[in-house]
């Protein structure tokens, strides 16, 4: 993508060409497809480039092994309109990730070089290289497979040999297109530059055309470049912390961190079934309820601590917990209501008492000792 | 009377007419002068009052030629309506029952153009229907609508009005959205009513001042030619001139400008459409010049963003920050913290209000919730599954939406298929997930949770279920079961609770964070806006105590507004002898009863209530039959009281007698739960607050405050809301019927679906009078009303249509009678918060005002009489003030007098010895609306209606 080039906001789809119908829509699948491959690599950090809408971070997410991600594109104001999408959602804090993951989204092209993807090790470049100039064509896989030099590499971009697939179809699938090419065209380009880096390239597609039109292959091909070597041919020599790129955005994701010990998870488990155990007794008139260990062991899920009911019992002792005479249930006292003054017709009014404080004020100034009238 | 304008057949059409017929605003028309002359009295005021406006100029035109209608939706209502212009003579209703006249029939003079009203758009689409299908049914009488209260005819009558509320907004043409907003801000004065009396108190606010540097903020409309739809482009269009013409400052939203510098009148710019490289010519015309306080809704937009670059993430309304939650894990919850935020333009100028918010969230996902209930009740998950789920809102991850769980469907699984709505063939949810949202499910055997989207929700495939995975739907929000459970609300509240300290520091490191962040500060200076420092300084007035007046001694209040001690020593005003009462227990429970009625004979004397030995009435098991077999039989007229002591709390027994006692046969009750009488140390005190409360119920007087006017009436009204069965409400209603507020009427009204609420307290406020003047052989001069539970949105509704339908009331007892009437409304769930300034060691610090508190002025609305008080006091926390709105007051008091008595009136709620948060009359109202929603559902005995029976 040559610097000056803007793109269209809106995402390229397939779906309005007139051909065939994708479910999940292509770019979904195409998404899914990239993420798998970076699950099956398991994959800590990524940069993606072109990543516009941004929509392609929400399946990276959810690739468990990624930490990192950037997303970088020539298009400052997409970026900046997108961004909502690389912040954590309100459940990713409810439900955290196991590892940590930060989001860079970035500014800049894809020929210029930046040390904060620098050791990225995956490149993923999605339906972009038809939109690059050729100059840019040309000088990409240089700072790509040379400088970065990851350990794979996604690409994809429109099959040609599917456009017969769509209806009244002429030119290309977008006016921004620079090119689309065939299978045996992209497949001489990535073999030209896998040989030249140290790559091996394999193929496949996204988005089955119709039964018989299965010689034409699928509407996006996709090239998956596998580093030869366990380290880069050629590093990168810059040693500076090299900021060519401008931060549109940074946002750190929540995982989970783990403050508390075994036991203290185990003894949160243990308050909360009783908790819940006993929820139903909360107006008995008695004071304390039996709750059978079996009963409560049945419902602790982390159940590594304690195994079986005799060492679930010897915890609950050491936790302070009072256990019946036979050893079978543990007691648990029924906490009275703060308020002493429910009278049970359901007056629990809104304050909360204690006991009544009368204390009289022997400085009470008594200044209304006349009552005005006011009819 | 629909002259082709519905052949468009929507609101619009509707609107349209409503347009061209004369506006009728509250307290300005004559006597129906204008339905008359029919010459338009042109009264436009902002969107929202127009909007009411059209509404009561609906609701006035259809009053007098019909008797009430009562819903605005059915079919019947509508074939009513259409009928209703036709001149036509009203057959005469028959009286049903012993209700009084509610109506004034009164018939457009022949001839007259029939008024025409606006309707909404399911109305207007009906009555186009009738027309067309069944004209002659529209040329019939009205039909009497199903849920139509008793009427009879009373002769036409003179309508007149009252005064017209005190402010109303100047005319401006009905325009949209935010156009309009500061059209009206123009020359509206800034409301001032504040009182004298008092001791001056130092005081703060939750309120920073928030200062303008900018002469103006300029708004202009924004035109494409050719015509662009998407906001987006027109957004990008704009902005590429940020750098020669507009300025790096805008704020717009497709079609409307705001820009902090002026251009000139017209500016035409030029842009290119990338996508065909077509010329979009852009249109820039000044429209106004707005004082920078009024744009109010500019700001707040800004303040959103704010919060944005502050990393705070909105949860709801308000601004939360994920990322120092506090875990409560042994509830499976996290808390929030967070702020709330509200920039206004108050009497005081622009203030933005900031306070401490809390957001306790789930982590906990459905499946693990049926997992835990199947293990503890393993036969009867399902019910218990139903309860916990059914109603509650779930968050799905894969796609951050939330949904309504409306069913969980057990024979359904992961594995079930359903029809894909893209290739029409079957598809199983586990294949559904893993295509689309790359989610694995992994427990096979889980139920599904049904929503059934609403009509507006369905978009455009029209779904009319949407299965959800449990295992991937995480609960949100405290169900009521969880709030009813106090030991996680004890958790809860260690988190959630805060000092005034604690707050205002909070407060201050917000502020802090907004000025020293460049991002967040620069919003603001863009605009030429900056923030204070600190929180707003206030001088405020701390009312004198009240003298708590006994039958024999008088009191103080004291400082904390709390004599619990004294009311029960001190010998009550009125004790109502108990001679005749029952009181029914199980064998179980008979040390504790008998126990009970000892210490009832022994505490009652004191407190100058005689009390006699009860019928004890012993059953053998607890079933609920057994009580109320037991309570029929055991009843005849002269039992004045039946106490019943439950062996456990359970609602559908106790709401088994509440029926029985409050309709069936009309007779106090009071239930008691044996544990509250089981501790012998405490047995004295709670006999102590059963004995006074008994006293209540059988229409005793406990304690009085002055009350300086002689003929008022004080009437409370407040609203139950069925929410989970959703439509049916119940509005309470109490009034005054002594001098010194001490004894109360009540009458309750049920409102079915599209009813409106305002009849049924028409019918109440009529009763009320009528027995005011049975009590006190005359009628109330002076009538209070005091509501609760209305919105910040229906404050105009209130103002103008509610004041007037109430004063109509007043023509039933005649020409000559006008009383004064006041409107205040009450609000308690409000984010305002008052502190003391107080002095100690050399230092200031903040702390809860004490009870008696009142803010008058600069945080009070710059358009209405209102006023802030505090009247409770609080042990732990921060204590909220009640806010009071007075939209009409044609009592005469001095706003100090009108504070008073809100003052006063808290003094008199007989269930607490101390100050409660609102008005007594609110309270009773809240109460007894309470008890009929939620317990009994049907009106309460009239018998009862004179006493506190609902304590």
């Amino acid at each position: 993508m040559a610097e000056g080039v803007k793109r269209e906001i809106t995402l390229e789809n397939e779906g309005t060409l007139g051909g065939p119908k994708f479910d999940p829509p292509l770019y979904k699948q195409r998404y899914k497809k990239v993420a798998d491959v970076l699950k099956g690599y398991a994959v800590k950090t990524v940069v993606d480039y072109g990543c516009a809408e941004c929509k392609v971070l929400n399946y990276f997410k959810n690739v468990p092994s990624i930490e990192y991600i950037a997303g970088v594109d020539i298009n400052r104001s997409v970026l900046e309109s997108s961004r909502f999408l690389a912040k954590p959602l309100i459940t990713d804090y409810l439900h955290r990730r196991a590892r940590p993951l930060d989001i860079h989204l970035l500014c800049g092209s894809v020929t210029e070089f930046d040390s904060r993807v620098a050791r990225v090790d995956a490149v993923t470049m999605i339906e972009i290289i038809e939109h690059l100039e050729e100059p840019t064509l040309q000088d990409f896989p240089v700072s790509v497979f040379q400088r970065i030099g990851p350990k794979i590499a996604v690409i994809t971009t429109p099959n040609s040999e599917f456009n017969v697939l769509f209806h009244d179809f002429s030119g290309k699938r977008h006016w921004d297109h620079k090119f689309e090419w065939s299978r045996a065209e992209f497949q001489e380009w990535c073999n030209r530059v896998g040989e030249q880096y140290g790559y091996t390239v394999s193929y496949s597609g996204v988005g089955e055309g119709p039964k018989g039109s299965e010689h034409l292959g699928c509407c996006s091909q996709m090239a998956v470049f596998e580093r030869q070597s366990e380290t880069p041919v050629v590093n990168f020599t810059e040693t500076e912390e090299v900021h060519r790129y401008a931060l549109v955005g940074e946002y750190t994701h929540p995982h989970k961190e783990n403050n508390y010990t075994r036991e203290e998870q185990l003894l949160f488990e243990v308050q909360y079934a009783l908790g819940f155990l006993t929820k139903g007794n909360l107006s008995d008139p008695e004071d304390t309820i039996d709750i059978p260990l079996a009963k409560l062991h049945r419902f602790i899920k982390l159940k590594d601590t304690c195994q079986d009911v005799e060492s679930f019992r010897a915890f609950l002792i050491q936790a302070g917990y009072v256990i019946s005479n036979d050893g079978l249930s543990v007691i648990v006292e029924m906490p009275t209501s703060d308020s002493d003054d429910d009278l049970s017709d359901n007056t629990q009014e809104e304050e909360p008492s204690s006991t009544v404080v009368a204390k009289k004020d022997a400085g009470t100034v008594w200044s209304m000792t006349c009552e005005e009238c006011w009819d | 009377m629909a002259s082709g304008g519905y052949g468009r057949g929507g609101r619009g059409a509707a609107l349209l007419q409503a347009l061209n017929t004369p506006v009728r605003k509250p307290g300005q028309e004559d006597n129906g002068v204008q339905v008359t002359n029919g010459k338009p009295v042109s009264t436009p005021v902002g969107r929202g009052a127009y909007l009411a406006n059209l509404l009561q100029a609906s609701k006035q035109t259809e009053a007098p030629s019909q008797p009430k209608v009562g819903g605005y939706g059915d079919a019947e209502a509508a074939i009513a309506m259409m009928g209703r212009g036709m001149p036509q003579p009203q057959p005469p209703i028959p009286s049903t029952g012993r209700g009084v006249l509610q109506q004034q029939p009164q018939q457009p003079p022949p001839g007259q153009p029939p008024p025409a009203r606006a309707m909404g758009r399911g109305m207007a689409a009906l009555a186009f229907l009738k027309e067309g299908t069944s004209q002659p049914s529209a040329e019939q009488p009205p039909a009497p609508s199903p849920h139509r209260p008793h009427h009879t005819p009373s002769p036409p009558q003179e309508r007149m009005t009252p005064s017209p509320p005190e402010r109303r907004t100047p005319p401006t043409p009905p325009s949209g959205g935010m156009a309009t907003m500061s059209l009206e801000e123009k020359d509206r004065r800034v409301v001032h009513m504040s009182g004298t009396q008092g001791k001056p108190m130092p005081l703060s606010a939750n309120y920073i001042r928030v200062i303008c540097r900018n002469d103006a903020v300029y708004q202009y409309a924004v035109s494409f030619n050719p015509e662009i739809d998407s906001r987006n482009l027109r957004y990008k269009l704009v902005a590429e001139h940020k750098d020669d013409i507009i300025g790096q400052t805008m704020a717009f939203d497709g079609a409307i400008l705001y820009l902090p510098k002026r251009l000139d009148l017209e500016t035409v710019m030029r842009s290119t459409r990338i996508t065909d490289g077509a010329e979009i010519t852009i249109r820039v015309k000044l429209v106004k010049v707005l004082p920078p306080q009024s744009c109010v809704q500019l700001y707040n937009v800004i303040f959103r963003r704010i919060m944005n670059i502050l990393s705070m993430v909105p949860v709801g309304r308000h601004n939360y920050d994920p990322r120092h939650p506090a875990q409560i894990p042994q509830h499976r919850l996290e808390v929030w913290p967070g702020y709330i935020t509200a920039i206004n333009e108050h009497e005081g100028g622009l203030l933005l209000l900031a306070d401490v918010s809390h957001r306790v969230l789930r982590t906990e996902t459905v499946l693990d919730v049926i997992g835990r209930i199947i293990q503890a009740n393993r036969r009867g998950f399902q019910e218990d599954c139903i309860k916990a789920i059914v109603g509650v809102t779930v968050l799905t991850r894969y796609n951050n939406k939330t949904y309504r769980v409306d069913d969980i469907a057990w024979d359904k699984n992961p594995r079930s298929t359903f029809t894909a709505t893209s290739t029409g063939e079957p598809m199983t949810f586990v294949e559904y997930y893993k295509k689309n949202h790359n989610k694995q499910i992994e427990d096979f055997e889980q139920p599904l949770l049904i929503h059934r989207p609403k009509k507006r929700e369905q978009g455009a495939n029209r779904l009319e279920v949407i299965c959800l995975i449990p295992e991937f739907s995480y609960m949100t929000g405290l169900t009521d079961e969880i709030r009813s459970d106090f030991r996680v609300m004890k958790d809860i509240a260690s988190h959630t609770r805060v000092t005034p300290e604690q707050r205002v520091n909070s407060m201050r490191k917000f502020i802090d964070n907004v000025n020293t962040t460049d991002r967040a500060r620069q919003q603001l200076e863009q605009w030429g806006l900056e923030l204070q420092k600190d929180t707003i300084e206030l001088q405020g007035r701390l009312f004198p105590q009240e003298k708590i007046l006994y039958k024999e001694r008088s009191e103080p209040s004291g400082n904390q507004a709390d004599w619990g001690r004294s009311a029960t020593q001190e010998k009550c005003i009125l004790g109502v002898e108990l001679k005749v009462w029952m009181v029914v227990f199980t064998h179980r429970d008979q040390k504790r009863a008998s126990d009970y009625i000892d210490q009832t004979r022994r505490v009652a004397g004191p407190m100058g209530i005689n009390v006699q030995d009860p019928q004890r009435v012993q059953l053998n098991d607890d079933r609920t039959d057994t009580f109320l077999t037991a309570i029929r039989a055991n009843m005849n007229p002269r039992v004045q009281m039946v106490v019943v002591i439950f062996p456990t709390s359970r609602d559908d027994r106790y709401n088994a007698i509440k029926k029985l006692c409050c309709v069936e046969c009309p007779v106090p009750s009071q239930v008691i739960i044996s544990k509250t009488i089981g501790n012998p140390s405490k047995l004295r005190s709670v006999t102590q607050k059963i004995t006074l409360q008994i006293n209540c119920k059988l229409g005793g007087e406990l304690w009085a405050v002055e009350m300086p006017m002689k003929t008022a009436m004080i009437v409370g009204i407040d609203v139950y809301h069925d929410s989970p069965r959703g439509s049916r409400s119940v509005a309470g209603f109490v009034a005054s019927m002594s001098k010194s507020a001490t004894r109360w009427y009540s009458r309750t009204c049920i409102q079915g679906p599209g009813e409106e609420l305002i009849s049924g307290l028409k019918m109440c406020l009529i009763e009320a009078i009528k027995k005011y003047h049975s009590v006190n052989h005359g009628l109330p001069d002076r009538i209070f009303v005091f509501r609760d539970g209305v919105g910040d949105g229906q404050l105009p509704t209130v103002a103008g249509y509610e004041v007037e339908q109430l004063s109509d009331c007043f023509y039933h007892f005649g020409e000559a009678y006008q009383p004064r009437l006041s409107v205040i409304i009450v609000q308690k769930r409000i984010n305002t918060r008052i502190f003391a300034r107080v002095q100690s060691q050399g230092r200031t610090f903040l702390d809860n005002p004490p009870p008696g508190t009142v803010m008058d002025h600069t945080i009070t609305r710059r358009d209405w009489y209102d006023f802030f008080l505090v009247s409770q006091h609080v042990r732990q926390g921060t204590v909220s003030p009640t806010h009071y709105v007075v939209v009409h007051d044609g009592s005469g008091l001095k706003p100090d007098q009108m504070q008073r008595l809100a003052y006063k009136l808290t003094h008199m709620y007989y269930n607490w010895p101390g100050t409660v948060r609102v008005p007594a009359p609110c309270q009773y109202a809240h109460k007894l609306a309470y008890l009929v929603g939620q317990n009994i559902r049907k009106d309460a005995a009239i018998e009862l209606s004179d006493r506190l029976f609902y304590l």
